[in-house]
């Protein structure tokens, strides 16, 4: 018996043997990249000039005058930047990373010289493995970055990085609440089932994103880009709307069955029909996968759908989903959020099968990285530092630097109260330019946004046409209430008040 | 028509894949008896290999599909088959039912953590079907695709080639002898070592081929979902009865049909809400149907066997002191862990109450359950539908809710104590009597739905035991008449169904209650958004939300009560029927045993302890979700590991419990930290870290389950030379230096690592030195067992020893009392 354990333990170890040789290169070649880091900081510090031609080109309407009126506020330290040229920048804003002589306990998870953070994401989610890891990858990349230019006023990051594994957010937050400074630029998919845990221990964050209703607008939370439950900016809802005026009456959706996806459908059936829309079938898919889709694209052409609202992943099922649709030959066009624009997404369309499909967005799309000093700056980063670059990474790296710019703003007596205050005080937040400019302390979007379609191998700016710029328009707020928000029990400030105790 | 020729063919597609691993199973299991829970996952690993070498570059870039295809069928699949075989399969002849299920279950494990450790990395691999995503041909307005068409004529091809292979060719007809009489076979010349071999072999590929084949349907590579669709094929294998191919394959195509038709007659799921998810559950539906209804013409093969286990049962005397022990032991650690191991080490004691179901279950009345932790889910959102969420709005209504309960649980089990009529009655009325009293005095539902708010009551743990007793009941009953294998199925076709279709429901159910509240007294949403928030216990003031030390004791608490009882249990009249229902429950029947209360009575019971361990067990973890830790994969783990531990045995299921929730964690953690702390070594411990998270509990089973005693009655052995008089002095100085050790401790003189490094050497060394002693004094004198009774007297001990060699009850105590 024992023999027989030895024999398999032995064969599993050499079969891990082989397979860890096979994977190693990449490994290490990221690591190499990783060595480089310092000339590309060089470069990058150079290249101060595109900041203002950004600036200049970039918002269009009202952001365009708030950015400049932001500009102003922080004269002060543009003034640093002209005596002290060795400041960093991202995007337009100076890193708010240096040394310093910051000291004290001043809360938990801070110390002389060190400020412990937590960041994190869904990657072990067995459906859909590595999901979001964009976020953490991106989180390490700019704690690296922020300390190596000497941390916030001189305290070094250390940053924690979970894997809620989709399910797993209460344990992140059990673990975290007793140990953390702040938990900095994560975002689970299913964050409801964690937030109850969090307002209990009062752990205050600065999230990439929030999905539920009770997390969108839970306390202590400030979002670069808020996303509120009761606000669903409809500039591609409007877009679709006057380019296929026919189509929007025989719309539908498809979702997949769990309660992230559910919400964000609902999300959609309130806003998008007072301009027209009518959802005429509203279709739950197995999100772990189905064996045949073929059932939902005739149960889909049957009932007429031109046009279709998908929520989920654009890898494995709605790929799968659409070759099922072109097999059997059913023509309609298909609206997506922002998670759909993805590298491996873009890939995978050798064969053009996704065709048709249009993507809301917040941020200027890579492939305009030169209209946008932010994104290239975002990519030399990444691209330095290696990982996934996408843009939820831009959002979480829009999240960390929010929080580093108000914990800087706090000075030595660094704590989560102050770093909360000084979030909410920054009235017009795009990020360095990555994204629209919002004002996250009071939770409302811009009614902007910007639509690509992909198209084969690549996504297209369909709307507006100019590169760097987004479509703004105040009837785009897309304000409603459903069961969600009734169910967050919201204040007059919109401020979830349902797990706060009574 | 259209919509007619589509479902059809998306039907046949699914049902040809399902028809050729099923046929795969039958091959192996008609030529060794062994029904191969590792099918599925042989296929999902062939799958991982085979997108390995056709679509990824690691492993000598891209191969064309064809030499791809026949790499993994001609090659990997067959060396698999035949290494299984070889060093796990062929030692299993003539083992126990258990140990036939446990091992391959082993083997399915392994599977599924080696591909989890070598396709590690976080990456969407997706499998393409057979010429592209585009390539297809029409009907009328239906059109098929190319993939789906290369399935049905491959399983066609297959069907008529395993015809061929079984009824024409001479190593086909061995094949089948041997399993008809092995020595006869071997007496004609025939080889049946090689016909196994082949039929490893053979139904490995068939695995592999459904792998592949399914794998493009599914879009993406994933472990659990390629495993679970597979299992899917055990369907049609019992469909076929397990020997009979052509009914296999029809079987295979039925369950195909089924669900695409179902897909086509539920608008996929939108029509009932309540039954979206039986899509994905039909299979296991059918399983379960089929196993009720199969003639059971193969299911008796029970005569009077005896096997090879021998649990000695404790006294109550003596269990009642082992739980005292086992809880000042806790206590003791409590001083020394942190926060973080004491939650580790509460998880193993919690999976460790579940175990005990099993025990009682498996061990002493030889029923075998593959579905613990689905009774154990079940209790677990029973607690928090009726003591934390706003599931019943009145009180009067939860209680009466609770009293039929506890009536209909004492009406099921106390029958089997032999009460009848009146007293039966009295006793129910009396339990109902006792558990209104319970919940109304430990009632403190605010039925607020926020777990933060509240904590979980007696009165919550007392229901989660109930429903889960009722539902183990219900499940019971169709599965009365199987044993074995086939029970073993039909509960691994509840605990998937219980996955499917409890954890993944999203309905409201609301419900009124007559005359009680004012209206939908009961509103209840089961898993709400995949995922429960469950609190901490609230009894005798003591706040368990932030003490994980009394958490952890009062988990001990709970598991030493639970053991004694169960002990007592074992020991009453109701255990001997219990004992004999195992042995043989032909004689049982011919002796007037009514078979079927005691049945009834056995799952109720146990199923109450996985509810009541489950629920605790969640409140102790804070947060269940609806892929864990409660699914059919975790509880097959746990039921193996319990068997590795020794399921006989109360010390069974406490080791099975440390080791899955445990041990396996602690020992990887510790690799970790060598890993980080010897960075020049890190690749040495990390791989030692991946082997104990991936594949501990796996080469655990695979290595150990085999004993059909467990780990348990080794350990007993191997300390009972302690229990002798002249090694007394060797046991207190070793508990003493454990204890001054301990003591160093708590008051900072040691560290952990030191006091790891000297206590366990002494636990380790102290049964040898005793055993050493012992063989010496023996020498000395001399005592072969042959000799006793000729130049040496009968004494007590020595009786006591014959006894344990001969596994004999221990009779000394009693005729000592009688004078004999």
């Amino acid at each position: 018996m024992r023999t027989i354990l030895k024999v398999t333990a032995t064969i599993l170890a050499l079969m891990l043997i082989g397979s860890a040789c096979a994977g190693g290169g990449d490994r290490t070649s990221a690591e190499e990249s990783t060595s480089q880091n310092s000339s590309t900081e060089t470069q990058i510090a150079g290249d101060n000039s595109s900041t203002d031609e950004q600036a200049e080109s970039a918002p269009s309407g009202d952001t365009t005058s708030e950015d400049s009126r932001n500009e102003e506020s922080e004269t002060p330290e543009e003034v640093a930047v002209d005596t002290e040229p060795e400041y960093e920048t991202f995007g337009d804003i100076i890193w708010p990373c240096n040394p310093g002589t910051a000291t004290g306990s001043t809360d938990q998870g801070v110390t002389d010289t060190s400020i412990l953070i937590g960041g994190g994401d869904d990657r072990g989610y067995a459906a859909s493995l590595g999901l979001n890891i964009t976020q953490t990858d991106t989180l390490q990349a700019f704690v690296d970055k922020c300390n190596s230019l000497g941390g916030i006023n001189g305290r070094q990051i250390q940053v924690e990085l979970y894997d809620a594994k989709i399910f797993e957010v209460n344990n992140v937050w059990l673990d975290a609440c007793p140990r953390m400074f702040m938990m900095v630029a994560e975002g689970f998919a299913v964050d409801g089932i964690g937030e109850e845990s969090r307002v209990q221990c009062e752990l205050a964050h600065i999230p990439t994103y929030t999905v539920s209703a009770a997390a969108a607008h839970g306390p202590w939370m400030i979002q670069p880009v808020p996303n509120p439950s009761d606000r669903n900016p409809l500039s591609m809802a409007a877009y679709i709307a006057e380019t296929y005026p026919d189509s929007i009456a025989k719309s539908g959706t498809m979702y997949g069955n769990f309660g992230a996806t559910i919400e964000t459908k609902d999300k959609t059936l309130a806003s998008y029909p007072p301009l027209g829309y009518e959802f005429i079938i509203n279709l739950e898919y197995n999100i772990v996968g189905e064996d045949d889709w073929t059932p939902f694209v005739l149960d889909l052409k049957n009932a007429g759908v031109e046009h279709i609202y998908f929520t989920g992943t654009c890898l494995p099922n709605y790929q799968a989903f659409r070759s099922a649709a072109s097999v059997n030959g059913f023509d309609a066009f298909y609206t997506t959020d922002a998670n759909f624009y993805e590298n491996s997404c873009r890939e995978a369309n050798n064969d053009g099968v996704m065709d048709n499909t249009f993507v809301r967005m917040a941020f200027v799309p890579f492939e305009e990285r030169e209209y946008s000093k932010a994104v290239s700056d975002y990519l030399d980063i990444m691209e330095a530092a290696g990982g996934e670059i996408a843009v939820l990474g831009m959002q979480s790296a829009s999240a960390f630097l929010l929080w580093a710019t108000a914990a800087k703003e706090c000075g030595s007596e660094l704590t989560r109260q102050c770093v909360m205050e000084e979030a909410a005080s920054i009235d017009s937040w795009s990020g360095g330019g990555m994204h629209v400019a919002s004002d996250p302390g009071i939770n409302e979007p811009p009614p902007c946004g910007i639509v690509l379609e992909l198209i084969g191998n690549s996504y297209k700016r369909i709307f507006p046409t100019e590169p760097g710029t987004y479509a703004c328009d105040e009837a785009w707020r897309g304000e409603f209430s459903n069961r969600w928000t009734e169910d967050a029990n919201l204040d007059e400030n919109r401020v979830s008040q349902k797990f706060i105790a009574e | 028509m259209t919509e007619l020729i589509t479902f059809t063919v998306v039907g046949l597609a699914i049902g040809s894949i399902y028809s050729i691993a099923s046929a795969g199973l039958v091959v192996t299991y008609t030529t060794s008896g062994i029904f191969n829970f590792a099918h599925g996952a042989i296929g999902m690993f062939t799958a991982f290999i085979y997108w390995q070498l056709r679509w990824d570059n690691g492993w000598g870039g891209q191969w064309p599909a064809p030499i791809a295809i026949l790499f993994v069928l001609f090659v990997v699949a067959p060396l698999i088959g035949i290494f299984l075989q070889v060093v796990v399969m062929r030692g299993l002849e003539g083992t126990n039912e258990t140990t036939k299920l446990v091992i391959p279950i082993a083997v399915m494990l392994a599977f599924i953590g080696a591909t989890n450790w070598i396709w590690q990395d976080f990456e969407s691999r997706i499998p393409e079907p057979f010429f592209g995503r585009e390539s297809k041909w029409s009907i009328g307005d239906a059109y098929i695709t190319t993939h789906q068409t290369i399935v049905v004529f491959t399983a066609l091809a297959l069907a008529l080639l395993l015809r061929f292979l079984l009824t024409r060719s001479r190593i086909g007809i061995t094949m089948r002898a041997v399993v008809d009489n092995r020595e006869l076979v071997q007496l004609n010349g025939g080889k049946p070592d090689f016909a196994a071999l082949l039929s490893w072999a053979i139904g490995a590929m068939l695995a592999a081929l459904a792998g592949i084949l399914i794998s493009p349907l599914l879009g993406s590579l994933n472990v659990l979902a390629l495993t679970l669709l597979v299992v899917n094929a055990y369907a049609a294998a019992i469909f076929g009865r397990l020997k009979n191919l052509p009914l296999t394959f029809l079987g295979g195509l039925a369950i195909g049909l089924g669900v695409s038709y179902w897909n086509w007659l539920s608008g996929t799921g939108r029509k009932w809400p309540w039954l979206s998810e039986l899509r994905s559950a039909i299979p296991v539906v059918i399983l379960f149907a089929i196993l009720i209804v199969l003639p059971q013409d193969r299911l008796r093969g029970n005569s009077l066997t005896k096997y090879k286990e021998s649990f000695n049962i404790p006294s109550i005397k003596s269990s009642l002191s082992w739980g005292l022990i086992l809880i000042a032991t806790v206590s003791a650690c409590t001083l020394i862990l942190d926060a973080k191991w004491e939650f580790t080490l509460s998880k193993g004691i919690s999976f460790a109450i579940i175990g005990l179901s099993m025990v009682l279950l498996t061990g002493y009345a030889g029923e075998i359950n593959l579905a613990p932790l689905a009774f154990a889910g079940i209790g677990a959102i029973a607690a928090y539908q009726f003591d934390v969420g706003s599931a019943v709005e009145t009180g009067s209504g939860f209680a009466i809710l609770a009293v039929l309960l506890a009536g209909f649980f004492g009406y099921l089990v106390f029958p089997a104590f032999g009460l009848r009529k009146s007293k039966l009655l009295l006793a129910v009325l009396s339990f109902a009597a006792i558990v209104l009293f319970l919940v109304t005095l430990f009632d403190e539902t605010s039925g607020t739905g926020i777990a933060s708010r509240e904590t979980m009551s007696f009165s919550g743990l007392l229901i989660a035991a109930l429903i889960a007793g009722a539902v183990g009941a219900v499940v019971a009953l169709p599965a009365l008449r199987l044993r074995g294998l086939y029970l073993g199925l039909a509960t691994f076709a509840f605990a998937i169904f219980v996955d499917k279709m409890i954890y993944k429901q999203r309905q409201t159910l609301s419900l009124d209650i007559p005359f009680i509240g004012d209206g939908e007294d009961i509103t209840f949403n089961i898993f709400n958004n995949g995922a429960l928030n469950i609190p901490r216990p609230g009894f005798f003031g003591i706040n368990f939300r932030q003490n994980q030390s009394a958490m952890l004791i009062l988990l001990a608490i709970t598991f030493s009560i639970l053991a004694v009882l169960l002990v007592a249990l074992r020991r009453s009249t109701y255990g001997r029927q219990l004992a004999a229902l195992r042995d043989s429950p032909a004689a049982c029947a011919t002796l007037g045993l009514n078979m079927v209360k005691l049945k009834l009575s056995i799952f109720t019971l146990a199923a109450a302890i996985a509810g009541f361990g489950g629920a605790l067990h969640a409140s102790n973890l804070r947060a269940i979700q609806e892929d864990a830790p409660f699914t059919v994969f975790e509880g097959l783990a746990l039921f193996m590991l319990t068997v590795v531990g020794g399921i006989g045995y109360i010390s069974g299921a406490l080791i099975g419990g440390i080791l899955y929730g445990t041990l396996f964690l602690v020992t990887a953690d510790f690799w970790d930290k060598l890993a980080t702390d010897w960075a020049s070594f890190s690749w040495f411990f990390t791989l030692l870290h991946d082997f104990f998270i991936f594949l501990g509990p796996a080469v655990a089973g695979i290595g150990l389950g085999r004993n059909p005693n467990g780990v348990a009655s080794q350990i007993f052995n191997g300390y009972r030379p302690l229990k002798e008089k002249s090694n007394r002095g060797l046991v207190v100085g070793a508990i003493t230096l454990v204890i001054s050790f301990w003591l160093f401790r708590v008051t900072q003189v040691f560290d952990g690592w030191v006091f790891l490094l000297l206590s366990t050497p002494v636990i380790l060394l102290c049964p040898l030195i005793a055993d050493a002693k012992t063989k010496d004094k023996k020498s000395r004198s001399n005592n072969t067992m042959e000799l006793i009774g000729i130049d040496t007297e009968f004494t007590d001990d020595i009786v006591k020893e014959l006894d344990q060699k001969l596994s004999l009850p221990n009779s000394v105590s009693k005729n000592h009392k009688r004078g004999i």
